[in-house]
């Protein structure tokens, strides 16, 4: 699998090479161009000079032999050479130089023309072939002037090693480059992405048991702070949620532990020492059998309400006389507690609403209230409907209860003692209510005031909630 | 031998506690952290049995506390939890065993046996003294190789003696480790059944094992003739 580096590193590379190449065929090219126009000026200059010492008379065209320029066609030098045609063709004169050799005749235009050749002897040179009317010898000669053809060539090797030496020089600058660029970019790439490498490490670090880890936001590129937020955000949800199905799991091992192994103690027990048998070991067990029912009940209820799968039937329902109903049942334990429940709710005040499923979670409310409220204090009952919302409380005083237990109250298997000690709450009730409250299409929420009063308020549409048909 | 027993199920507390019993432990049983922790700390108990999740006090807390005032006692936990990290705390914060709910009775008391050996030094499931072989672990006596019915209590008070050969017991040392602290017992009840011992004893070899140091208490140990 190739890294963003890697594909980096050979992307910038064939890049920069590709750029390396054109830009030293164009200083190539560029320089070569300037200095062929340069050797072609100094052609052109050589030629125009020769041509100043080519004169016509009335037997033709004229080259003065003596002069000193055209020493520099002689054989000797063999640097420069030029050859001289009549505008018919007919050939005029040619310098020493030359030899056997012949420059190539040609019929320029108004302008020069330039080329390169290769003499016959091997040697490359820079041609140049112009018209032009050699000047009259005298006055009487200026009738018969004619235009005359020259080709003018010079040895180009010094150009071509010029040229050479550029290639060369190119070419090994732009190696050199390129090395250095082969170097430098994996090693600026890895420092720069360094970053990125040490995020991507720690991720691949994370594991359940590092979910308390942070990656850290200082010196962070600006591309990568908004991604170490949004996994640090994602790690703190992870690790609440690890969290809370770890609490799940002890506190689900604890409630099944606890019961078997008194189960197991009590059969080994019976079997071992059967006169030891305590006075009533059948009621015991029926009880931890029933314990451990109610446990498994709940739970499934729980996990039938979470998908849905809760079947709710709804009709109306007089709240008020739903609450007395549930109420009757836990007079006794509240007056032996000194408990008053007091309940302010309209005698008109009905709803749409599953009966089973809203008493199963008033009886757990009220239930709560009278076994957690202070000894002596009142359960308040209020209950309103306003503008087709329907809304009621229980509010007790509690003793033991924190604000910071109120968020985990709703939690399954939480409860206030952590020694989770006896068998007759497990810790489910308060998550099944909310559970069947949504079924119902209905919040139930808590809150606890100054002055230690737990309210816990179950609203919701007075009509048409949330309805399912029964599986 | 005498056990603790720091448990807030009623019903594990009176299970284990009768296996204990039947065992032939003096067992007190607490149901929360605190009294547990106050009756750590004010008894001789050999093996404590201690529950993590505990009202009051948590087991590790009660632990812990008990480790920092110098007491040694040997600690078993018994506990719901049961995660290698739930282990290894459990054991780093100074407890000696780990049983993890549910358990086997019988393991439960052979580990606790187990601790009450380790108490005193010893490895091995027999102790020896001259002619006298007590078989620990089926709690079975015999002397001159004559086996020796012992009752419950004299069964404890000799291995007792047993575990410390040639040092003085006082006679308080051995009601704290015969009785738990619900029994009262008579003033006599020691000499009561260390005269039946004696005499059991005496039976199947008459050269006494167990001496008395008037003021003092009474010693186990085969002298020279």
């Amino acid at each position: 699998m190739s890294t963003i580096r890697q594909r980096l590193t050979r992307r910038l590379l064939l890049g920069w090479s590709l750029l390396l190449i054109a830009g030293g065929m164009v200083t190539y090219l560029t320089t070569r161009t300037a200095l062929t126009r340069q050797f072609d000026d100094a052609l052109g200059t050589t030629a125009t000079a020769l041509s100043a010492i080519i004169e016509q008379d009335s037997t033709g065209i004229q080259v003065d032999i003596g002069d000193p320029f055209l020493r520099r066609f002689d054989t000797n030098n063999g640097a420069a050479y030029f050859q001289l045609w009549n505008s018919d063709g007919s050939e005029v004169t040619r310098s020493e130089s030359l030899g056997n050799d012949s420059l190539p005749s040609r019929h320029p235009g108004d302008w020069a023309e330039f080329w390169d050749m290769k003499l016959a002897s091997g040697l490359n040179v820079r041609a140049m072939a112009f018209k032009f009317r050699p000047h009259p010898a005298d006055a009487q000669d200026v009738a018969a002037s004619a235009d005359a053809i020259m080709v003018v060539a010079t040895d180009r090797r010094q150009l071509d090693k010029s040229l050479a030496i550029l290639a060369l020089v190119l070419t090994g600058s732009g190696l050199l480059v390129l090395i250095l660029t082969a170097v430098a970019v994996p090693w600026l790439l890895r420092r720069e992405l360094a970053p990125l490498n040490s995020l991507a490490e720690q991720t691949q670090r994370i594991t359940a048991e590092s979910l308390s880890e942070r990656f850290p936001l200082n010196g962070l590129p600006g591309e990568l702070t908004p991604i170490s937020t949004r996994l640090n955000d994602l790690l703190q949800r992870l690790q609440t949620s690890f969290v809370r199905e770890r609490q799940f799991s002890d506190d689900l091992a604890h409630e099944f532990r606890t019961p078997i192994a008194e189960l197991r103690s009590l059969a080994e027990l019976s079997l071992k020492w059967p006169e030891a048998r305590g006075a009533d070991p059948d009621r015991n067990v029926l009880e931890i059998a029933l314990q451990m029912e109610t446990i498994i009940r709940r739970l499934l209820a729980i996990a039938r309400s979470e998908q849905g799968q809760e079947a709710v039937e709804t009709q109306r329902i007089d709240l008020a006389q739903l609450i007395a109903t549930v109420c009757l049942p836990l007079q006794k334990n509240a007056a032996a507690r000194q408990l008053k429940i007091q309940v302010d709710v309209p005698a008109d005040l009905t709803i749409e609403s599953d009966p089973v499923l809203l008493r199963s979670i008033l009886t757990n409310l009220l239930e709560n209230a009278v076994e957690y409220s202070a000894t002596g204090g009142a359960i308040q009952i209020h209950g309103k409907l306003q503008n087709g919302d329907f809304t009621l409380q229980v509010i007790n005083p509690v003793q033991q209860l924190s604000s910071e237990d109120v968020p985990h109250l709703f939690e399954r298997f939480w409860r206030k003692d952590p020694a989770r000690t006896g068998g007759e709450h497990s810790g489910l009730g308060l998550s099944l209510s909310r559970a069947f409250a949504t079924s119902l299409g209905y919040n139930l929420t808590a809150a606890l005031n100054s002055n230690r009063c737990l309210t816990i308020t179950l609203s919701g549409r007075s009509a048409g909630g949330m309805t399912a048909p029964r599986t | 031998m005498r056990v603790l027993l720091v448990e807030d199920s009623i019903r594990l507390q009176q299970t284990v506690g009768t296996a204990l019993r039947r065992s032939g432990y003096a067992v007190d049983v607490s149901g929360d952290g605190e009294d547990g922790l106050w009756r750590a700390e004010n008894n001789d108990y050999d093996v404590i049995v201690l529950d993590i999740m505990l009202p009051k006090r948590d087991g590790l807390s009660l632990l812990q506390c008990l480790r920092e005032k110098g007491k040694t006692t040997h600690v078993l936990l018994l506990t719901a939890k049961d995660t290698v990290q739930d282990r290894v705390h459990g054991l780093k914060s100074g407890a000696d065993d780990y049983l993890v709910k549910p358990f086997a009775l019988e393991e439960l008391l052979a580990r606790v046996e187990t601790l009450c050996r380790r108490g005193y030094g010893s490895k091995q499931n027999r102790l020896t003294l001259a002619d006298l072989e007590i078989d620990v672990a089926a709690k079975k006596v015999s002397r001159a190789g004559q086996s020796i019915k012992l009752k419950p209590r004299e069964y404890q008070l000799l291995e007792y003696l047993a575990h410390r050969p040639g040092e003085v017991v006082s006679q308080a040392e051995i009601e704290a480790h015969l009785y738990s602290d619900d029994a009262e017992p008579m003033s006599n009840v020691v000499e009561s059944i260390l005269s039946s011992l004696r005499r059991k004893l005496g039976e199947a070899n008459p050269v006494p094992l167990i001496h008395t140091r008037r003021g003092l208490g009474y010693v186990m140990e085969a002298l020279e003739s």
